[in-house]
């Protein structure tokens, strides 16, 4: 007979949860009081969703910014590309002169732009 | 529960201030200048008027044929049935012709004005008999209301007659005085391109260059400032229409008009050709 078996029953029932594999913070959440789990289980909860409304708040302004700058960014491409066709192909003077006789030709006088609408006066039923 | 609720409405507020935030920052990105954005607003306007005016002209037209077959048909035929066509196409002719006429005038009195140049007491004067023939055309319209018998359009298409003329009257008002505008407004600036020019090209390239130069300035100031005589008998003329009312005016000066259009582009080719000296 093997003389390292322990033989005394009422001992190994007494020592059988340490012969178990259990994490010692789950004893003690065991341990903790139903109201105790709750409050652990809101804070959990609670810092997800302080956790989610930060995201994406900053995800807003992220976009924001991005949009903005775009259409800054857009804009000056725009007004570059005018500048630079002003410069190389006409001065300031050329250009005002050039607005001048576009609007000269509106001004025709023997080009109405709005002439009296040509209506019938006579509308009767009389021959 | 209270901490969620105060969470979530914490987080609407913040969304809704930032939404507010990109509105107010793309407002201040847009022009703030009035007198911009009222000279946009009657362009957009004037175009909308403009392409009203031309459907109402077409529908107009159409009906008018319609009309004259309707009438030459009960005048040929002489029945009952070809009488109540003709009645019917009569005052729908007549109503479209009214609303034409409506159009017209509120077309007119935008691009009167939208139009620099003009004197103000003139520009209001001319705007007043356009509301004017406006509100009458308006009235007429009232007349159409109801269905009409022969006897009835008759007396309407004798009343019309009274009607257009005040109408033609408020019409070649705005028309003249535009006109006039268009003309005085490149006038007075092609005097300060003149002027402008002077201060910053008269001097460069040399005596003889200079010389060339201010002899031209010169000879364009002449042609300028003779301009100033045409524009004030045209403005005599237009301040007191006499008999032959505004309609009569506007062609009176037709050839004034041309002679001062005529001038004004020689200048400006003078001003073409110093720029290149």
């Amino acid at each position: 007979m093997n003389q390292d078996i322990e033989l005394n029953q009422t001992q190994f029932v007494a020592e059988s949860p340490l012969m178990d594999n259990i994490d010692p913070e789950e004893t003690l959440v065991d341990d903790l009081s139903v109201e105790e789990q709750k409050q652990l289980q809101q804070k959990k909860v609670k810092k997800i969703v302080i956790g989610s409304a930060v995201f994406l708040f900053i995800l807003l302004i992220i976009f924001i910014v991005a949009r903005s700058r775009s259409v800054r960014e857009d804009e000056e491409i725009v007004e570059n590309d005018e500048i630079k066709l002003t410069e190389i192909v006409v001065g300031p003077f050329n250009q005002r002169l050039l607005e001048l006789e576009n609007e000269l030709e509106i001004a025709d006088p023997n080009q109405e732009d709005l002439p009296f609408p040509p209506i019938n006066s006579e509308i009767t039923l009389d021959e | 529960m209270t901490f969620f609720k105060k969470t979530f409405l914490s987080l609407i507020f913040t969304l809704l201030f930032l939404a507010n935030f990109s509105v107010i920052y793309a407002q201040e990105n847009e022009a703030t200048d009035p007198v911009v954005y009222d000279k946009e607003s009657f362009s957009r306007d004037i175009r909308q008027l403009k392409l009203q005016y031309r459907g109402e002209l077409e529908e107009y037209r159409s009906l008018e044929n319609l009309y004259l077959i309707a009438k030459s048909q009960y005048h040929k035929l002489g029945t009952l049935a070809s009488l109540e066509d003709a009645v019917q196409k009569t005052q729908e002719v007549m109503i479209l012709r009214d609303r034409v006429l409506r159009t017209y005038l509120r077309l007119l009195r935008l691009k009167l004005l939208s139009q620099p140049g003009i004197e103000l007491p003139e520009k209001t004067a001319a705007e007043q008999s356009l509301l004017s023939a406006i509100k009458n055309v308006e009235q007429h319209q009232q007349e159409f209301s109801k269905s009409l018998d022969k006897v009835q359009i008759n007396e309407i298409s004798e009343g019309f007659e009274v009607l257009i003329d005040q109408v033609e009257e408020a019409a070649y008002q705005a028309l003249t005085l535009m006109s006039i505008g268009e003309l005085q407004t490149i006038h007075d600036k092609a005097i300060v391109l003149r002027a402008d020019m002077e201060v910053e090209i008269a001097s460069a390239g040399g005596a003889l260059k200079s010389t060339e130069r201010k002899r031209s300035f010169d000879e364009t100031n002449r042609l300028l400032e003779s301009l100033k005589s045409k524009f004030d008998l045209i403005e005599e003329k237009y301040a007191n229409p006499s008999s032959s009312g505004y309609k009569g005016i506007h062609q009176a000066i037709q050839k004034q008009l041309n002679s001062i259009h005529s001038s004004l582009s020689q200048a400006l080719t003078f001003l073409g050709e110093l720029l290149k000296i």
